[in-house]
C-alpha cells in the first residue's frame, strides 16, 4: 500500500476555507436576519411613529372641529341672532361649515330652548336631548345612540359679551361612514388599516382599511391607547402590511459582498500569515543548513532533535571514517549502479583514477568486474584477489552487498592487503626448512596404518612383494623430501612405462594387473618431469596395483595443459597414500578429489615443452601377429592394437601361429604373449630365428612379468602395456624386416648349422647360399628343441663335436632330422652320418657335401 | 432617507402638537392617575413620601458644606394668611429637619403693570431650589430654562398636574392637590344635599387651569346629575368681582345656591349673601378656609367646603429638599390630601379638622 501523505498546509487551508465559508454563510444569514429584524424593528418604530401621526391627525381633526365649535360659539354669542333664526343665519353666513369637521351641532339655550342642526337627522334619529347629559364642557365624549350611531360630542359654553352664560353648544362628529376622517387617518401615515376602539364599552368606534390591500399576509400591528381629548378609554389600532421582500437581499448584497471580500482577504492574510509564521519556519528546518536554532520555541525541540541526530550521524560518520581509514584495508562503497560513494585513502592510493571515474568499473581491472557484478546481483561471499602491479601489492577483496538508504543494493568492497602474508607465505615456504621438513615428515600414524593394513591382508605376501613395496614407499618418500631435483623432458607415456615397470618390478605384479588408459597422443606429450611427478605416478601405480577391486584402472587424459588422472582406489582407507599424494600435489600444484566410485581424480597443470614433439604414426597396412599363449586378457592387447590402426592376426599359441599363419603374406611384427610359460615364448623366438635364419626379427615379447633372461634380439615391452607403449614398440619393431611365413618349409630345406668357428661359418654360409638353403646357425644344440620343433626334418650339420647323449636324444625326439658331421670325433653316435672333410673347408668339399645331402633328401622323399 | 422621513414626521407631529396645545389643555396636563400609569415607579415612591410627610420630622443625616439657598416665589399679598402659613410651616419643618438653609422670598403681586423684577432677582441670585407657588404661562416659560439645566431645582407648589411636555426635564417635585377629585366629591355631595328644585347658579372662572379643572368639571357633573344651572357667569378670581356678581345674581334671579369656583369668589359670594341679610338662605361652597375661617361655616352661608391639607404641601417641600440633599429617591409628584367639610359638621370636629389641615400654622388660622 502506498503511503498517503497529507499536506498540513493544504489541510489547514481546506479547514480554514470551510470555516470561513461557514462563517460567511452564518454572517450572511445573520445579516439577513438582522436586516430583517432591523427592518421589522424599524417598521415597528415607524409604526409607533405612524401611530402618533394617526393619533395627532385624529386629534387635529378633533381640534379643527373644536375650533369650528369655538367659532360657531363666538358667532352665536356675539351676533345675537334672533331666536329660531340662528341656524339659518349661521348656515347662510358660513358655507364653510358644510365642509368642516363637525358634522352637525346642537344649541341648547339657557332658557331651555334649543336649536338643532337639521343635518343631525342624517346621522341619527334619536332625540339628542337624551345624549346631551353625557357631554362635557370643552371635552369630547364618545356616545353611541340607540340607533347605533357612533358620535363624538363636544360641549361648549356660550357666554354673552358680559360673560353671562347663554347656553351650550354641542358639536357632533359622526364616526359612522366618516370617510373623511377615516381617509385622513389612513393617508396621514400611509397605513393599511385603522381602528379606534372603546375599551370601556367594548365597541369599535371607527374602522377602515385601504381597499386593494390584502391584510391576510404578514402585517404589523400597533395597538396603543389613543391619547386624545375624548374623555374615554380609547385604543387606536393601526395595521400596516409588511412583507419580507427580496429587496432585503438586494440591499444586503453590498454588505454580503463586503463581508465576503473581508473574509477572503482575512483568509488570504491568514494563509499568508500562517505560511509565513508557521510553515516557512517549518520548511526552513528542513532546508536549513547552517548551525544554530531558529528562534521559535515550538520548533526548537524538533531542531534540537534533528541536530542531535545529525550530531549522532556525524559522530558515527566520523567514527566510520576513522575506522575506514584505520583498518588498513581498502574500502570502497558504491551504489547500485556502481558509482563510488565512499572511498578511503588506501583505496584511493590503489586506484588514483577513482576520483575521475564514474563507476567502479572505470577503474577496477576487468578481471574483477564479473565478481563485482555478481555481488551487485546479490551473491554473497564474493571474493577475489587483485594484484596491483604498479604498487606491488596483492589485495584480497571481499564484496558485500547491502541495502542502502534508498533501499537499493549497494556494494561494499573491502580489500585486505595480503601482500605481506603472501610474501611471508612464500618466504616461509622457502626460507623455513624446518617447517617444510616437518611438513614433509611422514606422519607416523599414517605409516603405522599402512603397515597395519598390510599386516592384516588376508592373503600371503611374499617377501619380494613386501620388500618392493617398502622400497617403493621409501623411494616416494625420498622424492617427497627431495626438493626440486632434476627436471627432464620426456613423453609422458615414457614416464608411465618406466614407473609402471618399476612398480611392477618392485612389487612383482603382473603387467596386466593394471589397466592403464593412456592414448598414444596423450602419451606422446612431452612435459617437464621431475621426481615429484614420478613419485606421484609411482604412488598412483602403487595404489592401483595394490587395489583389490575388480577393475584396476588408471586413466590418463590431457585437457589442454591440464592432466587428468583417475585412479581406482581401494575401498580400504589408506591414509598414507592420501598423505603422499597430497604432499606431492602440493609441490606440483595439483588438485585432488575423490569421485563417486571412490576413484581419485587428480588434476595437474603440466608444463609442456615449448616445441611440439613430432608424433610418428604407424605406417598404414601393417600386419601384426598376436600370439597370446597364456597371456591374460589377450583381448585388451588386441583392442589396443586395433586402436593403433594395424591389422591384427590373433593366434592362441605358437603352434597355431605356425600352422595357420600361412594365409598371411607378411607379418610386420609378431607379438608373443607370455605369462608363466616363458619357454614357449623363447622357443618360438628361437624357432623363428632358426626358420628365417636371422636374429633381427620383428618379434615383440609381451610378458606379464619380465623374464630374467630375455632374448637380446627381441623387443620387450617395459611396464604396462598400453596404447602408447605398444605404439612405441611397434614403431621400433616395424623398422625391421617382416616375417614371411609361407614356403619356407616346402621349398628349401632347413639346415641347422651347429658350432664351428667364425671362419668356418663364413665359408659355409657363402657356399650354402648358392644352393638356396636356409640356415640357422646355432652355437650348440642346447636349444635344439626350439629350433627343431619348427623344422623337424632339418639337416643338422655339426661343425664341431656335440655331446653323445644330446645327439641321441635329438634322434629320438625328431627322427626325421638328419645329423651330419663333417669332422670325426670320438664317441660319435651312430645316427650321425660322417662326411669327413679336411680342414680348411674348401668350396668343393662343401659343394660336394651339399649336393650329396640334397641328393639324399630328394631320394628319401621320393622314397616316401 | 429613513432619518429624513422620521424628521419630517417629527416636524409634522410637533406642529400638530403645538396647534393642539393651544386649543386643548387636557392634552398638556396629566392627572395623577395618568402620571402613575405612565411611570409605575412613581407609585411606591409617592406612597413612601406620603408616609415621610405624615411622619414626625427626621433630621437630615448628611452634613452640609454650606447652607442651602432656597428661593420662594409668593403671589398676591405677602401678608395674606396663605403666604404666611406657607412660610411658617416651611421654616418650622426645615428647622425640625435640621437643614442649614437660607430662604429668599420673592413676591409677584399681580400688579396690572406686571413688575417682573422679582423674577430677575430670583434668576440672578442663583439659588439651589426655586419654589414656585403658582404656575401660569409666564411662570412656565420662566421655569423651563432652569428645568433644562436642572439647576436650580424647581419645586412646583400647589400644582399637581404634571405637564406632558416637561416629561423629559421634570421639576424636582409637583406638590399639590387633586382638584378633579375634590370637585367631583363636592359635586356629588351637593347633588345629594341640595333639593331637586334648588335653583343653582354658578360663578365660574374664565378658561384656565382652575376654570377647566374645577368649573367645567362641576358643570359637567351637574349636567350629569341632571341639575340645571340657571345662570352661569364667568368672573375673575377675586373677592370683589365675586361679591359684585353674587349681588347681581341675588338681585336678578334669586338663586338658592351659588357655586363658587374658587376660594376668592366664595369669599365674595359669602360677603354678598351676608350683605343680603341674615334671612338669606342662599348658600355657596368654599375651597379651604377663609380669613374668617370657621365663622363662615357657623353662619351657614357655606354649604360645604373642600379642606386642603395645605401645611402638608410646605412640609413636602422641606422633605423634598432634604431627600434631594441626601441624594435619595423621591417621587416627582406628591398629592396632598383634601377632604370635604360639610356645613353640618359640629364646631369641635371642624376645629379638629382645621387643626389637622394646618397642624403647623394652626395658630395663624385660629386667631
Amino acid at each position: 500500500m502506498a503511503e498517503v501523505t497529507i499536506s498540513l498546509q493544504r489541510r489547514l487551508r481546506i479547514k480554514i476555507f470551510i470555516l470561513a465559508s461557514a462563517i460567511f454563510f452564518a454572517v450572511i444569514l445573520m445579516t439577513l436576519y438582522f436586516i430583517e429584524a432591523l427592518n421589522q424593528t424599524a417598521a415597528e418604530k415607524n409604526l409607533s411613529l405612524k401611530h402618533r401621526v394617526v393619533e395627532q391627525t385624529f386629534n387635529g381633526y378633533l381640534a379643527r372641529a373644536a375650533d369650528e365649535m369655538k367659532f360657531i360659539g363666538q358667532d352665536l354669542a356675539l351676533s345675537n341672532y334672533g331666536v329660531g333664526r340662528e341656524l339659518d343665519l349661521l348656515f347662510s353666513h358660513h358655507e364653510v361649515l358644510l365642509s368642516g369637521g363637525v358634522d352637525f351641532f346642537y344649541i341648547e339655550w339657557a332658557d331651555g330652548k334649543y336649536s338643532m342642526d337639521p343635518r343631525a337627522r342624517l346621522f341619527t334619529k334619536v332625540d339628542l336631548q337624551s345624549v346631551l347629559g353625557k357631554g362635557m364642557i370643552n371635552r369630547w365624549a364618545s356616545i353611541v345612540t340607540n340607533d347605533d350611531s357612533i358620535l363624538l360630542m363636544f360641549k361648549k359654553q356660550l357666554f354673552s359679551s358680559d360673560q353671562e352664560n347663554i347656553g351650550f353648544l354641542y358639536g357632533f362628529i359622526s364616526l359612522n361612514d366618516n370617510l373623511t376622517l377615516a381617509n385622513e387617518l389612513l393617508e396621514s401615515a400611509q397605513v393599511s388599516a385603522v381602528r379606534i376602539y372603546d375599551n370601556a364599552h367594548n365597541r369599535i368606534l371607527l374602522e377602515e382599511h385601504k381597499t386593494g390591500v390584502d391584510l391576510s399576509g404578514a402585517t404589523l400591528h400597533s395597538r396603543l391607547p389613543l391619547i386624545s381629548p375624548i374623555k374615554a378609554d380609547l385604543q387606536l389600532d393601526i395595521v400596516q402590511k409588511h412583507s419580507f421582500s427580496s429587496a432585503i437581499l438586494a440591499n444586503a448584497l453590498p454588505l454580503i459582498a463586503g463581508v465576503g471580500a473581508v473574509l477572503c482577504c482575512a483568509c488570504f492574510l491568514l494563509f499568508r500569515q500562517i505560511r509565513k509564521l508557521i510553515f516557512q519556519p517549518l520548511e526552513s528546518i528542513a532546508y536549513r543548513n547552517e548551525e544554530g536554532l531558529l528562534p521559535y520555541r515550538e520548533l526548537q525541540p524538533i531542531q534540537l532533535q534533528s541536530q542531535q541526530y545529525k550530531a549522532f550521524i556525524e559522530a558515527k560518520e566520523h567514527r566510520f571514517k576513522l575506522l575506514a581509514e584505520s583498518i588498513h584495508c581498502a574500502v570502497v562503497f558504491c551504489t547500485e549502479v556502481a558509482e563510488v560513494e565512499l572511498i578511503n585513502s588506501e583505496a584511493k592510493d590503489l586506484f588514483p583514477d577513482a576520483d575521475k571515474a564514474r563507476t567502479l568499473f572505470d577503474f577496477m581491472p576487468i578481471s574483477c568486474h564479473q565478481s563485482i557484478q555478481e555481488a551487485l546481483k546479490g551473491e554473497v561471499g564474493v571474493s577475489f584477489e587483485l594484484t596491483i602491479n604498479s604498487l606491488g601489492r596483492i589485495y584480497q577483496w571481499q564484496a558485500y552487498s547491502f541495502k542502502n538508504e534508498s533501499d537499493y543494493r549497494g556494494l561494499l568492497l573491502v580489500g585486505r592487503n595480503v601482500t605481506q602474508e603472501t610474501r611471508l607465505t612464500w618466504q616461509l615456504e622457502q626460507l623455513q626448512p624446518l617447517s617444510s621438513a616437518l611438513q614433509k615428515k611422514v606422519d607416523t600414524d599414517d605409516i603405522l596404518d599402512e603397515l597395519r593394513y598390510l599386516s592384516s591382508l588376508p592373503g600371503y605376501i611374499d617377501s619380494t612383494h613386501f620388500r618392493g613395496w617398502l622400497a617403493l614407499l621409501i623411494s616416494v618418500l625420498d622424492d617427497i623430501s627431495s626438493r626440486g631435483g632434476k627436471v627432464t623432458h620426456l613423453p609422458i607415456g615414457e614416464v608411465f612405462c618406466q614407473e609402471s615397470a618399476r612398480v611392477m618390478a618392485a612389487m612383482g605384479v603382473e603387467v596386466n594387473r593394471t589397466l592403464l588408459d593412456c592414448s598414444v597422443e596423450d602419451g606422446a606429450r612431452v612435459t617437464a618431469i621431475d621426481a615429484n611427478f614420478r613419485g606421484l605416478i609411482r604412488v598412483l601405480f602403487m595404489m592401483v596395483m595394490s587395489n583389490d577391486m575388480a577393475e584396476r584402472r588408471l586413466t590418463v587424459r590431457f585437457d589442454g595443459t591440464k592432466l587428468d588422472m583417475i585412479a581406482t582406489h581401494d575401498m580400504a582407507f589408506r591414509p598414507l597414500f592420501d598423505w603422499m599424494i597430497k604432499m606431492l600435489l602440493t609441490h606440483l600444484g595439483g588438485q585432488q578429489k575423490t569421485l563417486q566410485n571412490n576413484a581419485m581424480q587428480i588434476n595437474l597443470i603440466m608444463e609442456e615443452l615449448g616445441f611440439e614433439v613430432s608424433f610418428e604414426p604407424l605406417a598404414r597396412n601393417k600386419v601384426v601377429a598376436w600370439v597370446a599363449n597364456d597371456y591374460p586378457n589377450p583381448d585388451v592387447i588386441k583392442a589396443a592394437l586395433v586402436r593403433l590402426g594395424v591389422q591384427v592376426e590373433g593366434y592362441v599359441s605358437t603352434d597355431s601361429f605356425f600352422t595357420q599363419s600361412s594365409a598371411v603374406a607378411k607379418f610386420d611384427a609378431v607379438l608373443i604373449g607370455c605369462d608363466k610359460d616363458i619357454a614357449a615364448q623363447a622357443d618360438m623366438t628361437q624357432a623363428l630365428k632358426l626358420k628365417y635364419n636371422r636374429d633381427d626379427l620383428p618379434i615383440v615379447w609381451l610378458n606379464s612379468s619380465l623374464p630374467i633372461e630375455v632374448d637380446p634380439h627381441v623387443f620387450t615391452l617395459q611396464g604396462c602395456s598400453f596404447d602408447y607403449n605398444l605404439h612405441q614398440i611397434l614403431l621400433k619393431a616395424c623398422v625391421l624386416d617382416g616375417i614371411t611365413p609361407a614356403y619356407s618349409n616346402e621349398q628349401t630345406s632347413s639346415w641347422v648349422m651347429v658350432g664351428g668357428s667364425r671362419i668356418t661359418k663364413a665359408i659355409w654360409f657363402a657356399e650354402l647360399e648358392k644352393y638356396d638353403v636356409t640356415t640357422q646357425w646355432l652355437a650348440d644344440l642346447s636349444n635344439y628343441h626350439v629350433v627343431l620343433s619348427y623344422h623337424p626334418d632339418a639337416v643338422v650339420v655339426l661343425l664341431s663335436p656335440q655331446p653323445h647323449t644330446l645327439l641321441l636324444s635329438i634322434q629320438k625326439a625328431f627322427p626325421k632330422s638328419r645329423l651330419f658331421s663333417v669332422q670325426r670325433w670320438p664317441e660319435m653316435p651312430d645316427n650321425v652320418a660322417l662326411f669327413d672333410m679336411t680342414l680348411p673347408y674348401s668350396g668343393d668339399q662343401i659343394r660336394h657335401f651339399t649336393q650329396k645331402v640334397i641328393q639324399q633328401r630328394t631320394d628319401s622323399r621320393s622314397n616316401e | 432617507m429613513r432619518r429624513l422621513r422620521s424628521f419630517f414626521i417629527w416636524v409634522v407631529l410637533t406642529g400638530i402638537t403645538f396647534s393642539v396645545q393651544a386649543a386643548n389643555m387636557t392634552l398638556d396636563l396629566m392627572d395623577s392617575q395618568d402620571f402613575y400609569e405612565l411611570m409605575p415607579r412613581q407609585g411606591p415612591l409617592a406612597e413612601q413620601f406620603t408616609t415621610i410627610v405624615n411622619s414626625p420630622p427626621n433630621p437630615m443625616r448628611v452634613s452640609q458644606k454650606r447652607a442651602v439657598r432656597i428661593a420662594l416665589l409668593l403671589f398676591g399679598d405677602m401678608n395674606s394668611l396663605e403666604n404666611r402659613s406657607i412660610l411658617v410651616t416651611f421654616r418650622k419643618r426645615m428647622r425640625e429637619l435640621n437643614i442649614d438653609y437660607r430662604l429668599d422670598t420673592y413676591n409677584d403681586s399681580f400688579e396690572p403693570e406686571r413688575d417682573l423684577t422679582a423674577y430677575f432677582k430670583m434668576a440672578d441670585a442663583q439659588p439651589d431650589y426655586i419654589i414656585m407657588t403658582k404656575l401660569g404661562s409666564m411662570q412656565r416659560r420662566f421655569l423651563e430654562r432652569f428645568l433644562r439645566l436642572s439647576r436650580p431645582k424647581v419645586i412646583l407648589y400647589n400644582f399637581a398636574s404634571p405637564l406632558t411636555h416637561w416629561m423629559n426635564h421634570p421639576p424636582l417635585m409637583y406638590i399639590g392637590f387633586d382638584q378633579k377629585k375634590a370637585t367631583i366629591m363636592l359635586a356629588s355631595y351637593l347633588d345629594r344635599q341640595l333639593a331637586k328644585d334648588t335653583k343653582i347658579s354658578a360663578l365660574v372662572l374664565p378658561a384656565g387651569y382652575l376654570g377647566h379643572m374645577r368649573c367645567d368639571l362641576f358643570l359637567d357633573e351637574m349636567a350629569k346629575y341632571n341639575r340645571h344651572i340657571s345662570r352661569i357667569r364667568a368672573i375673575s378670581d377675586d373677592k370683589a368681582s365675586g361679591f359684585k356678581a353674587a349681588q347681581e345674581l341675588l338681585k336678578e334671579s334669586s338663586p338658592d345656591f351659588i357655586f363658587s369656583c374658587s376660594q376668592s369668589i366664595s369669599e365674595g359670594v359669602v360677603a354678598a349673601i351676608q350683605a343680603e341679610g341674615v334671612s338669606s338662605q342662599v348658600q355657596t361652597n368654599a375651597w379651604g378656609l377663609s380669613v374668617n375661617g370657621i365663622s363662615d361655616f357657623k353662619s351657614r352661608k357655606v354649604k360645604a367646603s373642600v379642606l386642603f391639607m395645605e401645611d402638608d404641601l410646605s412640609i413636602a417641600v422641606a422633605e423634598a429638599i432634604k431627600l434631594d440633599l441626601e441624594g435619595r429617591n423621591m417621587p416627582n409628584l406628591y398629592i396632598a390630601n383634601s377632604m370635604l367639610v360639610p356645613a353640618e359638621l359640629d364646631s369641635e370636629s371642624l376645629r379638629l379638622m382645621v387643626q389637622q389641615a394646618h397642624h403647623y400654622s394652626v395658630e395663624l388660622w385660629q386667631k
